[in-house]
This record gives C-alpha cells, structure tokens and sequence, in this order.
C-alpha cells in the first residue's frame, strides 16, 4: 500500500512537473519515400526495394514579429470598444485610432497621420485628409468621421470646444474647423483628439447633437445617456493595429494590414500585458516581458533592471508636469507672500526630488511656472536673471521670518507674531509612494527647521475635493501641467484658475513686472489668442514673473517618464533625446506608434 | 427541521440588515469620486483636468439627486428579482460580473484554503504532539512572519523568484491567451500553471494562522482523560495522535473553515491584483476606489450572503460531526 501511495505520489509529482516546463517547440517532420538498390553477394541477384525514411527539414514558418508592452483596461465583461462609454478601449487608444496629425510637445513639429496637409488661419484650420484611409471594419474614411467624432465630443465637453464654433465638411476629403475666436493652439488641440467615431458606427448618434444647447441640456443629455449604452465588443479604428482579442491578463492587436503605411510596420501583433502596479511591471521589465514601459521606478530597482536586461534603454522625456508644494493663501500666514517665500528656502528641493522621484527633474531655483524643460524655449536670460531664486538658505528664511515678526520659542521652534506656535500638517494623496515619500521627508524638513510637521495622506476621493474647497494648509499638488496642450498657456490656466488655482486661493488681480495690476483672466486669454510669438513669449513671461515673485506655489520636481527599452528585442529605437520620445507624455503608446509607422521600430535581429 | 428553517430566516432578514445598512453606508461614504476619477483620466488620456472632470460627468450613471428612498425600493425590488444591480461605472449587471469572475476565485480560494487548512492541521497536530520540539518555535516564527507581511509582499516574492528568476510559472493571467478555453489538456495545463503562484502565495500566507489555531485546539485536548485512556491501553502513538487528539481537535475550527468558505467569494484582492488573475478581488478593488456604488453593494450583498450561510451550513455540520452539539433556535 506504501508503495502504491509513492508510486502515485511520483506520478503526480512528475505530472506537475510536466505541465510546468516550457513547451516543446512543434516540429514538422516530412516523410518521403526513395528508392534505394542494394546488392547483395549472392549467386542470384536479386533487386530488392526498401522505403527509407528522409527527415527533410522546409523551410521554417517564420514566427509574427511581437512587440510588448504593458498597460491597463478594463477587465472582461466590463470592456467594450467605445470610447464614448466607461470601460472602453483602454491602453490601446493609440495603437487603434489616430489623429489627423501629431503634435510633438519638445519640438513643436507636427508628423501627419490621416490629414495629408493642413492650412492654419485666424477663424479656420482647413484640413485636407489622406484618401487610402480605411477602417478595420474595411469601410472608407471621410470628413463625414471627423465631423462624427467632435460631434460626440462636444457631448463630453472636450476642451477643444471652448474654441471650437462647428466642424464643416465640404466634401469627402475636407474638413474645416471654425473658431469662435481666433486660437493659436489649434495645432495641440486637434492633434489631441483622435478620431473615434465612424460615421456609419456612431452616425446616429452624431446626428442628433445640437451644438446650440450646452451638453448636460436636452436632447444633448438623453443622446449621451443612448450612447454610453453603445458597446461594440472592440474598438473599430484606423490604426495600425486592431484588436483581437481581450482577456483580463492580455490584450492582443494585430496588423492592420489595410493601414495606408503597413508597409512600415515591421510588427505582425502587440501584446499588451495588464499594469495593476509598478512593482509588476518592474518584474515583467527585469523578465524581459515588456519591451517598453514608463514605471516610476526608484534608483537601485532600475539600476537592477538596467542590469538584468543589458540591452535595456532609458529615455527621461518630460512628462510635461511638475510636482509642488501649495499653500492655503485664504488663510494667515500663508496669504502673505513674504511668509511664503521665507518658507520656500527653508526647504531643500533638491533632497525632496532624489527621495520621492530620483529620476525628476531639478527645479531648485525658481517657482516661475515654465516646466524647466521647455525654459530656454519660453523664457529669455533676461527674464530669468530677474527673477528672485527660491534656494536652499535656512538661515535666509529665519531672517526673513524674523523680519516678518516671527520669534524662535526656548524650544528652538516657531512662533508667530502673537507669539503662537506654529504647527502644521502636510496633506497629499494617499496610496503613491512619490506622493507620500515627498509628504514625510517636506515634514521633516519643515520640523527641523523648527515648524514640527505631520504628514497625513489622504485617500485619494476625499483629497482633491477637499484641497479644491481649501481646506488643507500646506498640500502636495500637481503644480504647472501642460497635459492635453503642450503649451505654457495649458500651465498658468491650470495655475490660475484651473484646479491648482482653486486649490491655493490664486486671487483673481496681482502685481505685474511693471508695478501695475494684471488681470489674469486677461492675460492667459491673450496668450491662447495671439499669433504673434513675440507678443506670445512676452505674455508667456510676464505669466512667470507673477508666479515666481507672489510665490503662489512651490514646484520640487519636473516629473520624467522613466521609458525603459529594450535594445535586446527590439531596434531602431530613437537617442534618449530625441524630441520623439516627448510624445510618451500622455500616450506613452502614441510614442510606440508614431516610431512603428514612421519605420523607425523592428524586431531585433536574433 | 423547524429548528434549520427557524435558522435560514433569521440568516435571511441579517441578509435584509446587511442590504438595508450597505446601501445607505456606501452612499454616505465620504469624498468625491468624480473629481478623483478625473485626476485618475488626466494622465492616461493625454487631457486637461476641465476634460476629464466633464467626460467624467457625462459617464457616471448615478443621479445623486434622485431620492435615496426611490433608490431604495428600486433597489430591493431588483433584488426580489435576482438582479444585484448594476455596476454605475461601467454599466454592467453585477450578476455578469460574478458569473465571468467568481470561478475564478472559487478555484484559486478554494485549493488554497484546503490546502492551507490541511498544512496548517498537520503542523498544528504535530506542535502540541511534540511540544519542546524544534516545530514549535518555527512555526510561531513563520506565523509571526505571515502575520506581519501583507499578502501582497508575499505573492511579489513568489513572482519575482519563480516567475521572473526561474520562469517556472507565466507571470499574469489564468490561462495562455492563446489558449482557447475549453476541456483540452492544453487549456486544463496552462489553468494550473497560471493558478499555481496565487494558489502558493494565498497557502503560504494562511497556513500558518491554521496551525496556531489547531495547536491551540490540540493542546486542550490532550489533557482530556480519553487521551490519557487511549495511552493506558497502549494504542499506538501514531494513532492517538491522528485519531483521539486530532479528530477531537479539529472541530472547532470547523466553523473557521465554513466562513473563510464564505468569505472567499470576495476574492483577494491583493494577490489577484499582483498576478493579474480575474476574479472578483479586482472588481472589489475597482469599486472601491471609484466608489462604484453599484458594483460595491452587489458584491458587498452577494459576499454577506455567502458568510451567512457559511456559517449556518457550519453550525449544521458541526451538530453532525460532534453530537453532543445540539441545533437550538
């Protein structure tokens, strides 16, 4: 009985054993049948015939070029293809559908894609778009799908129908997008929207959109309500790739094979792996399962990938953001700027940027609001030379704050005028290491420089409405973010009236270089409006003087996306710093594509 | 038999409690979830945090102004129907969702809690079998271990050692992609591989747990007289260990057993989130931090129910395997 319990138990062993070993690679065995004559020394000859079997090896099927990456969506049965519902299309936006065009944020290039050219004016952009455009469904593409698309997006309320009066379609291949007043950002505003809406798809849904009610009214509101109940199973694009196939741990795209520049996709699928959080995707980089991906990842982890996979790249693209430090100017003593700018060289931005995100950027000198990255771009020496620097100089803030009638109490911290001692508490969004590792090392600082500071993280649903109705003191916040426009009137917007004004109390007027008041409401709407770069950079820093001499918010780090890519599987891939990899910021797929469509982008040579 | 049927009602109106206070509780949760959810979309979409808030609006299917008592009755009535609701984020009937998810779970939860439960009461046994043993301290040292690190960090190591190092098992998933599902030996095997490391990390991180519980028991009964009658009439080791102590021993955590039974349904999210495996634990996840409040008290309702009648079918079992246990109303 012993026996035959081990015998089993050997059995099963070497049954799970089996199934855990990698597959045996499939062999294509050909028998082919000769005829051989042998002779034999023998008084009578005789013929004799044997079949001998030949292995002859064909020519091997070569196997689909792949190219992973990692990403997330919304796991089955809740997916869907519709970008005009919750749950639809995921990461593979930008493998699936295209723009008319791309705008390069580090450049300011444009790279077409369904529009063949375009012609830029004052009250309209005339887009002319290509003619070999199909969908994956094998329908045509006409003007007929743009104008479907900003239809629908209008429902959504998307951004670029604060500028946009209609879109008009005088023929197939001409679409024109008239302006309610002139925009200089047309470029970044349609390169942002890709289109999505097949006419013969979402047709009549686009039909009923009437652009004379806001969205929320009838009978905006009920076509809304129909058509987030639309869920085709995949999306239906024109991309380079369509989907095939979703499950809740893979989503696989194939070549589009009827994409007007296939001939330079040098892959026959993408897989995308699911990104539940970094630390997996930082396994799936060292395992050499994900070709390209933009984890936040610290110092010794990457320096343990890079190391793992030789062939591994790193590209630090801006993300087009900068992390900082709000305070509550509705409230003493934060609504003096002079407290402020005290406090502001109490602290060490630089430690605070190798703790929390080590790959950021610097920005230790100023508070002006141009991510660091595009300063040379926008703002002049001059300017900047001007400027006050928000250094590292705690004995500068204890001046400073003892001029302003701060006391240092027997205990060695600080007390305010009224001889109170000051306390606080730094709040941040729960649940991300950069935003909590920031909080506890800005409270430490704070504490030693004789502020005792608490770090509370704050779940995230609770902590942005509770920062916009102002009631955290001292918060952590994205600061300057150029997200959607790539463009520094995308920044102070959010910096002045946006969520990052609501959430410090920006007020409405302040001090301009000049001495006189500037309405700010004013000056951003000039700056959206002008085509004169001149005018346009002159607007762009006296945006930046405000900032940076009021203060208004502390930014520690311009935010890199961390672009890791394997040379080992995949070549062609553009020098860390080409102006390319600026696309990743918001799309780091759209990056993937633009270098896959342009040729750039093979399989690596075994 | 009036006594079991006196038992399933009150297990049905603490279901009705559980309906009653999870809908109101979750809708009273504080915070704003759109505004969170925008911030969420800001990145991802390439958009401007005004786009993202309105695309946001224009998605979220719950009406905070309608009246909560309509909501309620609504609500109920969908239930007397079989209906757990509806997802208001992604607009899908949270029956959909269990039916897609929940085999997954049942299959990873239910091997990796008896295979957690057989381990943890060999090693218990054995602990109180041989007291001064090395086992003792070693097992309270891996409990302590277990017990301080979270799931999570348990289910990373398992990937990066197994998966990632040594590439024995895939790392995401419940089966090959390019499977197709069905009563292969090809899909059956790569079910297995793909479940072994969730099905490893869950054991690991609760057998330990079993074994202190079932040391605890074991150690109480071996001071009973039967134990000391078994010794005195010369019966093997072995089987006074197995037979008298463990038999005995094991009932109590019986119950423990019926409702970790019931409370699997609601997955685990942690060690689902890490190996990307379907069940309901990400949909759990999902909901609670897009405050989905359709989703959150479908699943909240359908895990309740579970552990209630765990634990009712626990309670029946238990006054058959002892009989000195009695059914009382």
């Amino acid at each position: 009985m012993k026996r035959l319990t081990a015998l089993l138990a050997i059995v099963v062993i070497a049954g799970l054993v089996a199934s855990c070993a990698p597959p045996t690679p499939e062999k294509v065995v050909e028998t082919v049948v000769v005829t051989k004559v042998v002779e034999k020394p023998v008084e009578v000859t005789k013929i004799v015939e044997k079949p001998v079997e030949v292995v002859v090896t064909p020519t091997p099927v070569p196997k689909p070029a792949v190219y992973k990456a990692a990403g997330g969506w919304t796991k089955p049965p809740a997916y869907h293809g519709s970008k005009f519902a919750p749950g639809g299309v995921g990461c593979a936006h930008w493998y699936v559908f295209e723009p008319l065009f791309y705008y390069v944020p580090a450049s300011g290039d444009v790279i077409m894609a369904l529009a063949e050219s375009f012609e830029e004016g004052k009250d309209a952009f005339t887009v002319k778009l290509r003619k070999d455009v199909k969908w994956h469904d094998g329908k045509p593409f006409t003007s007929k799908d743009v104008w479907s698309t900003f239809q629908l997006r209008y429902l959504q309320n998307a951004g670029i129908w604060k500028f946009l009066d209609k879109v008009e379609t005088p023929d197939d291949y001409t679409v024109i997008f008239r302006w309610k007043e002139p925009t200089a950002l047309a470029k970044p505003l349609i390169a942002g929207e890709v289109i999505s809406a097949p006419y013969h798809l979402y047709g009549k849904w686009a039909d009923k959109v009437d652009l004379t009610v806001p969205p929320d009214e009838e009978p905006n509101k009920s076509v809304m309500e129909d058509l987030s109940n639309f869920k085709p199973e995949f999306p239906i694009g024109t991309g380079p790739f369509k989907m095939t196939k979703v499950t809740a741990s893979e989503m696989i795209l194939d070549k589009f094979a009827d994409h007007y520049k296939a001939k330079n996709v040098h892959f026959d699928k993408v897989v995308v792996l699911p990104w539940p959080n970094n630390e997996v995707v930082w396994a799936y980089l060292m395992a050499g399962e994900v070709y390209r991906a933009h984890p936040a990842t610290p110092k010794d982890t990457t320096e343990a990938i890079m190391a793992r996979q030789p062939g591994m790249k790193l590209a630090l693209p801006s993300d087009l953001a900068q992390f900082g430090i709000g305070f509550n100017m509705r409230v003493k003593p934060f609504s003096d700027e002079n407290f402020r700018k005290a406090i502001a060289h109490a602290i060490n931005r630089k430690k605070l940027r190798e703790i929390t995100y080590y790959y950021a950027g610097d920005v230790d000198k100023y508070a002006h609001n141009v991510l660091t990255s595009m300063e040379e771009r926008w703002l002049s020496k001059e300017l900047l030379d001007s400027l006050t620097v928000y250094d590292y100089d705690p004995a500068k803030a204890e001046a400073m704050l003892k001029d302003l009638g701060f006391t240092k109490g027997a205990d060695g911290n600080w007390l305010d005028p009224d001889g109170n001692p000051l306390q606080w508490e730094v709040n941040c969004p729960a649940g991300y290491s950069d935003w909590v590792l920031a909080c506890d090392e800005l409270a430490a600082q704070l504490t030693e420089f004789g502020i005792p500071t608490e770090c509370r993280p704050i779940e995230n649903a609770i902590y942005w409405p509770g920062a916009t109705a102002g009631k955290y003191n001292v918060m952590l916040l994205w600061s300057s973010c150029w997200w959607g426009y790539a463009h520094p009137w995308r920044g102070f917007y959010r910096i002045f009236f946006g969520d990052t004004g609501k959430r410090i109390g920006c007020p409405p007027k302040l001090t301009g270089p000049d001495g006189t008041e500037v309405d700010l409401d004013e000056l951003v709407t000039k700056m959206g409006a002008t085509f004169d770069e001149a005018e346009l950079k002159k607007l762009v820093e006296t945006a930046a003087w405000i900032c940076n001499e009021h203060m208004l918010e502390l930014p520690y780090c311009e935010k890199k996306l961390m672009e890791f890519h394997n040379t080992a599987y995949v070549q062609g891939w553009p020098d860390v710093n080409d102006p390319l990899w600026s696309l990743a910021a918001g799309g780091a797929e759209r990056a993937d594509v633009v270098m896959m469509v342009q040729g750039l982008l093979k399989p690596a040579a075994k | 038999m009036l006594v079991i049927l006196r038992r399933i009602g009150i297990a049905l109106f603490t279901i009705f409690v559980i309906v009653t206070l999870t809908f109101f509780i979750v809708r009273k949760t504080p915070g704003d979830v759109m505004q969170a959810w925008a911030m969420d979309l800001l990145d991802t979409y390439s958009m401007t945090y005004e786009d993202a808030l309105a695309m946001v609006k224009s998605w979220y299917g719950y009406n905070p102004n309608q009246p909560m008592l309509q909501q309620y009755i609504a609500y109920i009535s969908g239930l007397l129907k079989g209906d757990l609701g509806k997802s208001f984020i992604y607009k899908v009937s949270v029956n959909k969702v269990l039916i897609r998810a929940l085999p997954w779970t049942v299959f990873v939860l239910s091997v990796s809690l008896l295979l957690s439960f057989g381990i943890g009461v060999m090693l218990g046994m054995a602990m109180a079998w041989k007291r001064k043993s090395i086992l003792d301290p070693l097992v309270t040292a891996y409990a302590s271990f277990t017990g301080a690190t979270p799931d999570y960090i348990t289910a990373l190591i398992l990937l990066i050692i197994f998966a990632v190092n040594l590439r024995l098992f895939p790392l995401k998933g419940a089966y090959d992609a390019t499977v197709n599902p069905g009563f292969t030996w090809e899909f059956i095997k790569s079910v297995l591989k793909h479940a072994a490391l969730p099905i490893a990390a869950y054991t690991f991180e609760h057998a330990a747990s079993w074994a202190l519980a079932m040391k605890g028991s074991a150690v109480g009964v071996l001071g009973e007289d039967y134990i000391m009658a078994a010794r005195a009439r010369g019966l093997k080791e072995r089987r006074i260990m197995i037979h008298y102590m463990g038999r005995n021993a094991i009932l109590p955590l019986v119950t423990s057993l019926a409702i970790s039974m019931g409370s699997m349904v609601g997955g685990s999210t942690l060690i689902e989130t890490v190996f990307s495996y379907p069940g309901v634990g990400w949909f759990f996840g999902e909901a609670l931090t897009k405050r989905d409040f359709g989703l959150m008290q479908g699943l909240f309702l359908f895990l309740a129910s579970s552990i209630i009648f765990a634990n009712l079918a626990a309670d029946i079992l238990y006054s058959i395997l002892d009989p000195r246990i009695k059914l009382e109303g």
